[in-house]
């Protein structure tokens, strides 16, 4: 056996470890808060299917027509052009995560977290009227017989959309908090939702864990080995370059994550424990909808 | 235990990735039902793939392979009755655990197959049930599989296959990573499993156990050739071949003893030695 050449430095003690002093606290990087908090919610929120198994009342129903009345209501609050009848299908829906034991909090907070984000910036140039011509609401710029001016109707048409993304997005929210993940895939394939599609979102959503979890060994294994306080920058270039190696390890992962499930007599048709059967309250629920979709378009075109 | 149904025959089987890569070279093979077979080879030599191509996963375009007297292929496998049928019969344990959990909870997770091959709620609820028991996972049952420790993992994985009562047992370095009593405990599970009659194919490099998990040991080089095979006697006698196949250095020996073979260093105090038991019969 060939003896290594260790070093001089490497045979050398670091002494002992003493006790602490100073006021000085250790902070928990961005990185490290935002993969935890990512990770924590992947794991227990969405893997745990927590809201899914609640006895609430979307959770009562059947896959199939829980998909198809979604569909219903999203098609009902793309057509609806008042705010007043689009603020009732918010409000309409909300009610309905009250009533299947959705957290009111939480949910809230995943529709209204990105809307602003999104619909703000394709909506802000409609609100001013050198975009959408209309009543002046308030002046920013005069100049001369020239000024930029927020409309009126600018301002209607943006509250309208918002609104509008705001109760396709919370239908889809509730959709998924409430039924279980592969019975939600059951409820596409019942509406002929093509299988192809499915079978992404099957294997999206086995991967997605595995995927998390060499992340999170990614920077456990980083913070063992981080020594004293890294700068913001630093981190930024390290999740830059995680994702590069991640993005390696996902394409070794996804091919064993699939052979795992074809291993098993996975054959790309979705299939549960328990085949979810239509009962009476599955057909009140789709009359009740159905009511609601043509009092809501109703009132949006005649009353308000 | 060996009869004369043959489970797996290659012949002249090569396999390339689709890089290019070779993964095997020329193998021909035979393995009959309730054998136990080891896979020994370094890390790369094929171990791996060449459990893949038997339990169906990739496929040779050189050479032909038949698993249960049937050619296993990309177009057989495309037959659902036909692909049920061999899933039921052949299951794999993969070596990485974590892609093979990905479901909620651990009952759910040894559910999947059975309800993947469509059986009926009560008698997968059943099966499930006994092999949880049967385990000793109960206290696991609702727990999600990342929660679980890595050997812990490794159990629920086999669990997941067992639910399927396959006749073989295909298994990627099944005791890699476990403390010495989950490794004894899955030790003696392969054991009974191969005395009820179930054949069971594993690859490792951890030549302690070998004896106890095998009668028959393929040896793979690092050019991925089959160049050996024989009882787990002679092969782990063969010293001169594990060396130049990199399954041990050239300061480890093997000593037969009455019952036992140790294998251990000759270079001082460095490193320690393995003890291995012989506790089943060796194949003539």
């Amino acid at each position: 056996m060939v003896d290594f050449q260790i070093p001089e430095w490497l045979l050398q003690s670091q002494g002992p470890l003493l006790p602490p002093t100073g006021t000085k606290k250790a902070r928990r990087s961005f990185a490290e808060k935002s993969i935890g908090a990512f990770s924590g919610f992947i794991m227990d929120d969405f893997y745990a299917e927590r809201t899914a198994v609640k006895n609430g009342l979307m959770q009562g129903l059947h896959p199939g027509i829980k998909v198809a009345t979604s569909l219903l209501l999203i098609v009902v609050a793309v057509s609806m052009h008042n705010w007043v009848s689009l603020l009732l299908i918010n409000l309409y829906v909300l009610l309905l995560a009250y009533m299947s034991k959705v957290p009111l909090g939480s949910f809230l907070k995943r529709v209204w977290v990105f809307i602003p984000i999104f619909t703000l910036i394709i909506v802000l140039p409609t609100l001013f009227n050198v975009v959408r011509p209309g009543d002046p609401l308030l002046v920013l710029l005069q100049y001369g017989n020239h000024q930029l001016t927020i409309t009126r109707q600018g301002v209607q048409g943006a509250v309208v959309f918002t609104l509008r993304v705001a109760a396709c997005v919370s239908i889809v929210v509730l959709l998924t908090l409430t039924t279980r993940w592969a019975y939600l895939l059951r409820g596409f394939s019942i509406v002929r939702v093509p299988t192809l599609f499915i079978n992404i979102l099957e294997m999206t959503y086995r991967y997605i864990y595995v995927l998390l979890k060499s992340a999170s060994d990614m920077f456990e294994s980083r913070l063992s080995r981080t020594v004293g306080r890294t700068n913001t920058k630093e981190q930024q270039k390290f999740v830059g370059n995680s994702m590069g190696a991640l993005w390696t390890i996902a394409f070794a992962l996804s091919d064993e994550v699939h052979a795992a499930m074809l291993s098993r007599g996975y054959d790309g048709t979705p299939r549960t424990l328990t085949n979810p059967r239509i009962r009476a309250l599955d057909w009140v629920w789709t009359v009740l909808i159905i009511l609601i979709s043509i009092i809501l378009i109703g009132g949006d075109r005649l009353v308000w | 235990m060996s009869g004369d149904e043959i489970i797996f025959e290659l012949k002249d089987v090569n396999f390339n990735y689709p890089s290019g890569e070779r993964a095997l070279e020329g193998i021909n093979l035979t393995i009959n039902k309730g054998e136990k077979v080891a896979l020994l080879g370094a890390n790369g030599s094929g171990k791996s793939t060449l459990l893949k191509l038997l339990n169906g996963l990739l496929f040779t375009k050189e050479g032909t392979l038949e698993a249960l007297g049937q050619v296993l292929s990309e177009q057989s496998l495309a037959n659902e009755e036909f692909s049920h049928a061999f899933r039921r019969r052949v299951g794999f344990v993969f070596q990485n655990s974590d892609a093979q959990l990905f479901n909620s909870n651990v009952f759910e997770e040894i559910a999947f197959g059975p309800v993947q091959l469509g059986w009926p709620a009560a008698e997968v609820n059943r099966v499930v049930d006994e092999v949880i028991a049967m385990m000793g996972l109960e206290r696991f049952r609702q727990r999600p599989p990342f929660r679980l420790s890595g050997g812990e993992k490794r159990l629920v994985a086999l669990a997941c296959v067992l639910s399927l009562n396959p006749d073989v047992l295909l298994m990627d370095e099944p005791t890699s990573g476990l403390d010495p009593r989950t490794q004894r405990k899955l030790i003696r599970l392969i054991q009974q499993l191969n005395e009820a009659g179930k054949t069971i194919i594993l690859a490792t490099h951890n030549l302690e156990i070998v004896e106890e998990i095998a009668d028959r040991a393929l040896v793979f080089s690092e050019d991925h050739r089959l160049v050996s095979m024989g009882s787990c006697e002679e092969v782990l006698r063969n010293v001169e071949l594990l060396i130049k196949v990199n399954l041990v250095d050239e300061e480890f020996h093997l000593h037969p003893h009455a019952n036992q073979i140790l294998i251990h260093a000759h270079d001082g105090e460095k490193r320690p030695s393995l003890s291995l038991k012989k506790t089943s019969p060796l194949m003539p």
